[in-house]
């Protein structure tokens, strides 16, 4: 009756993932760095750790953006046109980076799939930034989606940590208006050491000492999972939807 | 002086009227694109009461004329805005309280998903219609009728080809006040926009659901405001089926039509059998007497505030 009917994917992946690795980014997972020395800089992007394509970033003085964002699952289309350009000395002349101010940050993210991770090289080749090794000044930021009691820890030096996720009804009403919560990731301690949240609340790690932070659901939430704030039907052969 | 006047009693008027109206039966559907939404109906009604006035000034008046609704299902397809998640500040700028850096967004569907759903209108709606008119006279020729048939065999054939004279009312005015919604359309939208919603999301998981009816607010506001429904919920369906839709306008036409020409009050046999066929009760050829039929012309037919006269002559 319609005409023209869209179809719409749902990215399912949002509400059945578990694990959320600083190592392995994922959907709702993104790290960041600030890279001070003005030039070109070369990313190498790896899926399930195999490395798959390249990008480059400038970090320029006279650049004003602070923050860059490279999707790691969908790179820019200038680097599609130019497949080869990046990071290979013939063709950079036809390579269209994108800049950031030197006192802004790179955000690698991931807008659908799993297990990515980045690594950056400087003009000079060397390797400035492992997303699988994050370092001082590093930030790990996520949203948590399911609510659960959630175990982090810091796969470095195996400080550990735990995360409470939670929707109730009173807090659902004020999702639009949550604060970040911000956790310190020390030497052998994260700071708080337990957080409570609210579902898709964001969450910060604040990299004070090496790590890769891992935070793994431990058990849904008894009280979330034994009565849904609202009763919906499940009804088969959902309309217009194409689960992906 | 015409040769034959019949006299039909207000009350046998009624009657006649009863049946013709008995036979009304209306069926529509249609659909159309309204920017921010789809629309469609389907509709099925028939007609019921009335009270019958036969008036001084040769007119005839049906008042309150029930349209009852067997089926009037109003469907509405929107395309649901965005839900998603993240857009958190990672960097807060501590000088303006303002965000440095903030995260992607990402969002729950790959595009915005369409949903529709269906109103069923037909049990809360009630509409009325009054016609006023005047009674005619019309000859009516069957179409299948060979040329050269006589009156004998075209009385014989099955079904009848005869030539009949019918009397109908053509309207004048006709006064429709369609659509009387009840209260209730407004628990019937929340409820059929929550059926939908379940529809759409129901193979996730309820926290997942929560979550999504959490950002998007009160959902069936939000499809409320998309509809632009503003305050007064009867009068945009109203708007909608009789401005948007013109199903007042198709009610008032079948009504006239069907009752100018489709559904005769009377049907007046032409010629008119006065007696059937007999056997000859004379000796000899023919054994049988052939039905005696006697031709009618220039039927005419008017009301006074007591009955309706019909006048003819023969030849």
């Amino acid at each position: 009756m319609w005409g023209n009917k869209m179809h719409s994917k749902v990215h399912l992946q949002l509400f059945n993932t578990s694990i959320f690795d600083s190592g392995s980014l994922s959907m709702t997972t993104m790290v960041l760095r600030q890279f001070h020395a003005s030039g070109r800089y070369c990313v190498t992007i790896f899926e399930n750790g195999r490395a798959y394509k390249n990008v480059e970033f400038d970090v320029d003085e006279k650049v004003e953006k602070m923050q860059l964002d490279i999707d790691l699952a969908r790179t820019a289309p200038d680097h599609r046109r130019h497949p080869d350009c990046c990071c290979h000395e013939k063709a950079k002349k036809k390579c269209l980076a994108h800049s950031v101010s030197p006192k802004g940050y790179v955000l690698f993210h991931v807008s659908s799939g799993k297990g990515y991770s980045v690594k950056v090289a400087d003009k000079e080749g060397k390797t400035v930034f492992d997303s699988a090794r994050l370092e001082s000044g590093d930030l790990f930021a996520l949203s948590l989606l399911e609510p659960a009691a959630y175990v982090m820890t810091n796969t470095v030096d195996s400080a550990s940590g735990e995360i409470h996720v939670s929707l109730s009804p009173e807090v659902a009403k004020s999702l639009k208006t949550l604060e970040t919560c911000f956790i310190e990731v020390t030497p052998k301690k994260f700071e708080p050491s337990q957080v409570k949240l609210v579902s898709s609340q964001g969450l910060v790690f604040r990299m004070k000492t090496p790590g890769r932070i891992v935070i793994k659901k431990a058990t849904p939430s008894p009280k979330e999972t034994a009565r849904p704030l609202t009763h919906w039907q499940n009804l088969q052969g959902a309309a217009s939807l194409k689960q992906r | 002086m015409a040769h034959l006047t019949i006299g039909a009693s207000e009350n046998t008027f009624k009657a006649l009227f009863e049946k013709i109206r008995d036979n009304f039966h209306f069926a529509n559907s249609d659909s159309g694109d309204f920017g921010p939404f789809s629309a469609g109906y389907v509709l099925e009604a028939h007609l019921e009461g009335g009270t019958i006035d036969l008036r001084a000034d040769n007119t005839v008046q049906i008042k309150e004329l029930d349209i009852k609704w067997d089926r009037l299902d109003l469907s509405l397809g929107i395309d649901i805005p965005e839900i998603c998640v993240g857009g958190f500040c990672i960097i807060p700028n501590i000088f303006t309280g303002g965000c440095l850096v903030r995260a992607p967004r990402v969002c729950i569907f790959s595009a915005d998903p369409d949903i529709s759903f269906t109103l069923p209108l037909g049990g809360i709606i009630t509409s009325e219609i009054s016609v006023t008119g005047s009674l005619v006279t019309k000859y009516n020729i069957k179409p299948a009728r060979p040329a050269g048939m006589n009156d004998w065999d075209a009385q014989d054939m099955d079904p009848s080809l005869a030539n009949h004279w019918q009397l109908f009312i053509d309207p004048q005015f006709l006064d429709v006040d369609l659509f009387d919604i009840a209260d209730i359309v407004g628990d019937l939208l929340d409820n059929a926009i929550n059926f939908a919603v379940d529809n759409l999301l129901g193979f996730l998981p309820g926290w997942a659901r929560d979550l999504i009816k959490a950002i998007l607010g009160a959902f069936v506001d939000v499809i409320r405001a998309i509809l632009d429904i503003g305050d007064d919920l009867q009068e945009w369906i109203s708007d909608l089926l009789n401005v948007s839709f013109g199903i007042t306008d198709f009610i008032l036409q079948v009504i006239a039509d069907d009752l100018a020409s489709k559904f005769p009050l009377v049907e007046i046999e032409d010629p008119f059998p006065v007696l059937e066929a007999a056997a000859n009760p004379n000796p000899g050829v023919p054994s049988m007497l052939i039905p005696v039929k006697i031709p009618i012309r220039d039927l005419k037919v008017f009301n006074n505030d007591r009955e309706m006269i019909l006048e003819a002559n023969v030849g």
